[in-house]
């Protein structure tokens, strides 16, 4: 094709008049080949707008041009300046580019992603590391107090049982710990700030709970209505949700409080009640978090350790009750 | 019955599988191989409703120009706009969400709808898609195995034709 062609059409769009590097007939409606130009009632949005590397293709072969609609007397005039060669190499280059871009997108994503991974093992053994270091302590000092009894000595016996006692019941606690370390799946902090939004906590609140067969009047909001938190919708959700399937339904409340702290943070405290072995009646639990309130939150990261050390307590404290309910 | 010339807009980053999508739709094919759309391409398709007939235009912009923000002046006159985002880079979907929110906020009345691709990704090893549990689409697609494709686009003609 050379490099400048054109076609002259009516009203109708149908060509009456052409200079291509290819023969067509006349009388032909101008959508035959470029479909661009097939709808006459959106010419308006097209006269006198330069359109690059525009692609058409005609009897199998491809062509790439800048083209322009122009409007005259007796219709328009669509003037093609063909760039196929030029285009065909710059997308070479594009591709190449682009499929560059693409990979180290991917690379990006995996590091990003091995270093969430790695930096949520590390809350995860830590916060076990402190569930359990208590008990570990507490086995140590035992078998180290077993040294210096006697079981030759009949009144040793009882120290001695008491000292397995106590071992036995430090082995049940670690076990417990480990048991219900599925809490995890629940509160996972490095997912926090992905895609982080903001949130209205009473809406988010109702989204949830009408997902629950908790009755409506159980679950008591003691914060304004225009509460907004900051952070990634699914954790929350899935944070509340731990909660809101922990709670024994019947007869008992979770009251959810917050307010205003420290200026980016809200204090949030889940009230909820679990039934203990020892008590007749379910017992009232609370759980406080700290949540993000700004998108500020992300660039300080003595804030987000505030907020990482209360979901880090949390899990301590719900290791602790779940212990309680197992004793 | 009556019948109407839409012209429909996609719009998304580089990669997202803007071509490949509306090849599957108009010519039922797909290619593994990637090349770049540099400019624009204009497809045809005529879909049939028992009450009317819409013969799609669908503009096909380069990722690029999407990027650069010219593609403002392709949206003139368009009746409908598909947004696409890659399931397995959240950056195009950030992307997306920030163009649908000033295109939300501009006077331009389009129908929209957007595509979540690649769904033939998803559980990939290779890839971590867990991000969109967040995300926001109205299909789940799939260029390679045609999920949804059809779906999308005629949901997308019937909207048009309705609101007419």
């Amino acid at each position: 094709m050379k490099k400048t062609h054109y076609f002259i059409i009516d009203h109708k769009g149908i060509i009456v008049d052409y200079s291509m590097p290819f023969d067509i007939d006349l009388n032909v409606h101008i959508e035959q080949i470029l479909p661009l130009y097939s709808s006459i009632n959106s010419y308006q949005y097209l006269i006198d707008l330069v359109i690059e590397a525009y692609e058409f293709t005609y009897k199998n072969k491809q062509y790439i041009v800048d083209t322009i609609l122009k409007k005259e007397v007796t219709g328009y005039r669509v003037i093609l300046d063909d760039r196929t060669s030029v285009y065909r190499q710059k997308s070479k280059e594009q591709t190449e580019k682009n499929k560059l871009l693409i990979e180290q997108e991917y690379a990006e994503l995996r590091h990003k992603y091995t270093a969430t991974k790695n930096k949520y093992m590390d809350f995860v053994l830590s916060t076990i590391h402190q569930m359990v270091q208590d008990s570990h302590y507490k086995i140590k000092q035992s078998l180290e107090s077993l040294s210096s009894v006697n079981t030759y000595v009949k009144d040793d016996q009882s120290k001695i049982d008491d000292i397995i006692k106590t071992i036995q019941g430090e082995i049940t606690h670690i076990e417990n710990s480990f048991t219900h370390s599925t809490v995890f799946n629940h509160i996972d902090p490095t997912t926090l700030l992905d895609n982080a939004e903001y949130i209205n906590l009473n809406e988010l609140v109702t989204e949830i709970k009408s997902e629950y067969s908790i009755e409506a009047g159980n679950i008591e909001l003691v914060f304004p209505t225009g509460t907004i938190i900051y952070g990634n919708r699914m954790f929350y959700r899935n944070l509340l949700n731990y909660y809101f399937g922990k709670s024994e339904k019947v007869n008992n409340k979770i009251i959810l409080r917050a307010e205003k702290c420290e200026g980016k943070l809200l204090n949030f405290k889940i009230t909820y009640y679990l039934k203990l072995k020892e008590f007749r009646l379910p017992q009232e639990f609370v759980q406080t978090f700290k949540f993000p309130i700004d998108k500020k939150v992300e660039s300080d990261k003595e804030i987000i350790e505030i907020v990482f050390k209360t979901l880090k307590n949390a899990i301590l404290k719900q290791a602790y009750y779940i212990n309680q309910i197992a004793a | 019955m009556q019948k109407i010339i839409a012209k429909i807009v996609l719009l998304g980053s580089v990669g997202v599988g803007k071509t490949s999508l509306t090849r599957q739709f108009v010519q039922n094919k797909f290619s593994e191989e990637y090349q770049s759309t540099i400019g624009v391409k204009v497809d045809k398709k005529v879909i049939t409703f028992s009450d009317g007939q819409v013969d799609l235009l669908i503009w096909d912009l380069a990722g690029e120009i999407y990027q650069s923000e010219l593609f403002r002046k392709y949206l003139q006159g368009a009746s409908g706009v598909i947004g696409i985002y890659d399931i397995t880079r959240p950056s195009t979907h950030t992307k997306l969400q920030e163009v649908f929110e000033e295109l939300d906020a501009s006077k331009m009345n389009m129908h929209k709808i957007i595509l979540a691709n690649k769904s033939d990704l998803s559980g990939d090893e290779n890839y971590n898609t867990q991000i969109n549990e967040s995300h926001t689409y109205n299909y789940l697609t799939s260029a390679k195995t045609g999920e949804n494709v059809n779906e999308a686009f005629t949901h997308l003609a019937r909207t048009i034709l309705s609101s007419i």
